[in-house]
C-alpha cells in the first residue's frame, strides 16, 4: 500500500467522519442518532489506526497534521462531557453552596478569624482613643465618612438604584480579588481579609466615637449580615487555593490545585451571590429614614436568615 | 517521558502531547503568549464597545427613571457582569472561545483534550485576577513561560490550556501547484518514485518559493535536483534538472501531488478496484 491508495481508501470515510463530527460538536440537542454514535465510534477508531500508521510510515507530514487535528476533535467529542448549566444555578444555590461552605467550615473559621478579630479589635482600640484613626486611614476618608453620617438620611434627592449597582461591582470585586489571590500562597487573601477588617473597624468606632452611632449602626446593620459574611465565604475559597498549594497532600500540586479550585469557585460564586443580595438591602434598604428599633429587628432577622441558610439549607433528610 | 526527543520538545517545541485511550499520541500546538495578547487587546475592545451600547441604549430607556439613579445603577451592574462575565459567557457557549480567541484562531481546552465547561470557564477567568498582579498581567506571563503548556494562574487552577486551532485541510492545500505541468513519470529510469519523504522536502521549498530570492531558491533545488536528474533517461530532461532546478523539482512534484485533490472524489465502486491494484514498494531516493 503506498499513500496514494491509502487515501483512496481512507478519504471517504474520513470525510464522512468529519461530517458526523461537525454534527456532533454542533450546539443543540439532537446531534447523533443512535446508529450513527456506533458509527462515529468505528470511523473514530480506524482514524487512530491511520493516523498511527501514517506516523509510523512517515508520509507527508500535511496528511499528518491533517488527521492528528481530527482526531483532536474527534476525543474531544467523543469523551468530553458538555456543560449543561440549566437549572443548576438554583440548585446550587439552593443546597449545593451552602453544603459546600459546611464541608470546608475550618476554612471559614479561619477566615472569619482573619476579617473579625481586627475588625474587633480596631473598633475598641479606636474607639477609646479616636485620634488614632488617622494612623490607618487618610483625614479625608475620615472626613467624608463623619460627613456622611452626620445628616439625616433622605435629605436631597436620594438615588437607590444607583447605590445599589454601585456596591454590587465594588463589592463583589473586593470579594472576588479575595479570592483569586488566595493562590499566592494564601497571602493575598490573608492581606485583604486583614485590611478590610481593620478599616472596617477603624471606620466604626471612629464614626461612634464622633457621636453619629445611631445613624451609623442604623445603615450598616440591614446589609452587615449578607456583605460580612459574604467576605469571610470568599476568603474562605481563597485560603482553600492557597491551602492546595501549601498542602496538597498526596496529589501532586497542579492536580491539587484544579481538586480544590473547583470548591473554592464554588464558594465564591455563592459569595458573588450574596454580595448581590446585600447590595440590594444596602442601597433600598439601609437609607430608609426609619426608626433604630425597626432598622435593628430587620437586622437581626437577617443574620438569623444568613445563618440557618448557610448552616441548614441543603442537608439530607434524617433517616426516619 | 524521560526519552530526550521529547524533553527536548519540552523546552522548544510549541506543542503538548497527549496520549488517548486509542493509544495515539495527539499533538496539540499552545497559544503564545503574544497571540493571546491579541485576543485579550480585541476582547477588551469588543467589551468596552458593548458597555457604551448599552449603557447609551439604556440610558435612553430609563429616562423616566433618573432620579431613582436607576440608569447609574444598571450601568454599574453591567460593568460588574461585562468585567467578570464576558469571558466566562463566551468560553462556556463558544466551546472555548470568545470573540477575540476566534478571530485569533484561539481556543481553550481541558489539559485532557476535551471541552471545557461553565466551571472551568468561571474558575479561569475570576483567577484572572491573580494573573493580573502586580502589573498587567505580570505574574501570569511568568507562569505561563515558566511551565510546559504555557497556562497562566487560571489555566493552572482551572486544569485547561490555550491551544491555536487548524483548519483541517486536506489535499489542494499547494496553491499554485498546477501552474507547473506535471513531470512524467515515465521520464525517469524504471519509472522511478521519489519518496514521501523527497517530496515533502520539496513541498516546504515550494511553500518557500516567494520568499527567497530566485538565484537562492535554484541553489537550494539543485542540491536534491541533481541526484534526481541522475535517474532521468533522457539527456535534454537531465540537462533541464540541472539548469532549472526548482522548477524541475516542483513540476516533479506536481506530477505526485495533484492525483491528492482528485483522490476523495473517487466513488466508492472505483475505490474498490483501485484497492487491487497492485501497490509496489515505493522505491526510496538516495
Amino acid at each position: 500500500m503506498n499513500k496514494q491508495s491509502f487515501l483512496r481508501d481512507r478519504g471517504l470515510s474520513w470525510k464522512r467522519f468529519e461530517s458526523l463530527l461537525g454534527r456532533a460538536e454542533a450546539p443543540g440537542k439532537p446531534r447523533l442518532a443512535p446508529e450513527e454514535v456506533s458509527e462515529f465510534s468505528e470511523l473514530f477508531r480506524a482514524l487512530c489506526y491511520d493516523l498511527a500508521q501514517v506516523r509510523s510510515r512517515d508520509w507527508s507530514s500535511s496528511l499528518e497534521r491533517y488527521l492528528n487535528d481530527l482526531v483532536v476533535r474527534g476525543h474531544g467529542a467523543f469523551y468530553g462531557g458538555r456543560p449543561r448549566p440549566r437549572g443548576q444555578a438554583l440548585r446550587f444555590l439552593s443546597a449545593g453552596f451552602p453544603r459546600r461552605l459546611r464541608e470546608n467550615h475550618g476554612f471559614f473559621w479561619v477566615s472569619l478569624a482573619l476579617f473579625a478579630i481586627p475588625l474587633v479589635v480596631s473598633w475598641v482600640v479606636v474607639a477609646m482613643e479616636p485620634s488614632l484613626a488617622h494612623r490607618v486611614l487618610p483625614g479625608t476618608t475620615l472626613y467624608n465618612m463623619e460627613e456622611m453620617y452626620s445628616r439625616d438620611f433622605g435629605e436631597g434627592e436620594r438615588q437607590d438604584a444607583a447605590m445599589a449597582g454601585f456596591y454590587v461591582r465594588h463589592n463583589t470585586s473586593i470579594a472576588f480579588q479575595c479570592f483569586a489571590l488566595g493562590f499566592f500562597l494564601g497571602i493575598g487573601t490573608i492581606y485583604v481579609l486583614l485590611s478590610n477588617g481593620i478599616q472596617l473597624g477603624t471606620v466604626s468606632g471612629y464614626v461612634i466615637a464622633q457621636g453619629h452611632g445611631e445613624r451609623f449602626l442604623g445603615f450598616v446593620c440591614g446589609h452587615s449580615s449578607f456583605e460580612l459574611t459574604a467576605i469571610v465565604v470568599a476568603g474562605a475559597g481563597g485560603l482553600i487555593l492557597g491551602h492546595a498549594i501549601l498542602a496538597p497532600g498526596s496529589l501532586s500540586r497542579a492536580e491539587a490545585l484544579k481538586e480544590r479550585g473547583r470548591v473554592a469557585v464554588e464558594l465564591a460564586l455563592g459569595a458573588a451571590a450574596m454580595l448581590f443580595v446585600a447590595a440590594m438591602i444596602e442601597g433600598f434598604w439601609s437609607a430608609q429614614p426609619l426608626p433604630l428599633g425597626v432598622k435593628s429587628l430587620t437586622a437581626a432577622i437577617l443574620w438569623i436568615v444568613v445563618i440557618a441558610y448557610l448552616g441548614l439549607a441543603g442537608r439530607e433528610g434524617r433517616p426516619s | 517521558m524521560s526519552r530526550p526527543e521529547e524533553v527536548s520538545n519540552r523546552v522548544l517545541s510549541d506543542q503538548t502531547f497527549l496520549e488517548i485511550p486509542e493509544n495515539v499520541r495527539l499533538g496539540f500546538r499552545l497559544a503564545g503568549p503574544g497571540t493571546r495578547l491579541g485576543a485579550y487587546l480585541l476582547d477588551l475592545g469588543v467589551r468596552s464597545a458593548a458597555l457604551y451600547a448599552i449603557v447609551a441604549v439604556l440610558s435612553i430607556a430609563l429616562l423616566p427613571f433618573a432620579t431613582t439613579g436607576l440608569p447609574v445603577g444598571v450601568y454599574f451592574v453591567v460593568a460588574f457582569v461585562l468585567e467578570w462575565g464576558y469571558g466566562c459567557f463566551f468560553e462556556t457557549w463558544w466551546n472555548g472561545q470568545t470573540p477575540g480567541k476566534r478571530a485569533f484562531g484561539l481556543r481553550v481546552i481541558k489539559t485532557e483534550g476535551y471541552a471545557i465547561g461553565f466551571y472551568e470557564a468561571m474558575i479561569r477567568n475570576l483567577l484572572r485576577a491573580a494573573d493580573f498582579v502586580p502589573l498587567f498581567y505580570a505574574a501570569g506571563f511568568l507562569t505561563a513561560i515558566s511551565n510546559p503548556r504555557l497556562q497562566r494562574i487560571g489555566d493552572l487552577v482551572a486544569g485547561t490550556m490555550v491551544v491555536r486551532e487548524r483548519k483541517p485541510i486536506l489535499g489542494g492545500e499547494l496553491e499554485g501547484l498546477s501552474d507547473y505541468p506535471p513531470f512524467p513519470q515515465e521520464a525517469f529510469r524504471h519509472r522511478y518514485r521519489p519518496s514521501e519523504k523527497t517530496l515533502e522536502l520539496i513541498e516546504s521549498l515550494f511553500r518557500r518559493r516567494f520568499d527567497l530570492p530566485p538565484a537562492r531558491l535554484d541553489e537550494i533545488a539543485f542540491i536534491l535536483a541533481e541526484p534526481l536528474g541522475k535517474r532521468l533517461d533522457s539527456f535534454t530532461d537531465r540537462k533541464f534538472a540541472r539548469d532549472q532546478p526548482s522548477e524541475f523539482l516542483f513540476r516533479v512534484l506536481s506530477a505526485h501531488r495533484a492525483w491528492i485533490e482528485n483522490a476523495l472524489e473517487v466513488e466508492p465502486a472505483e475505490r474498490a478496484g483501485s484497492r487491487r491494484r497492485a501497490s509496489r514498494p515505493a522505491a526510496s531516493f538516495s
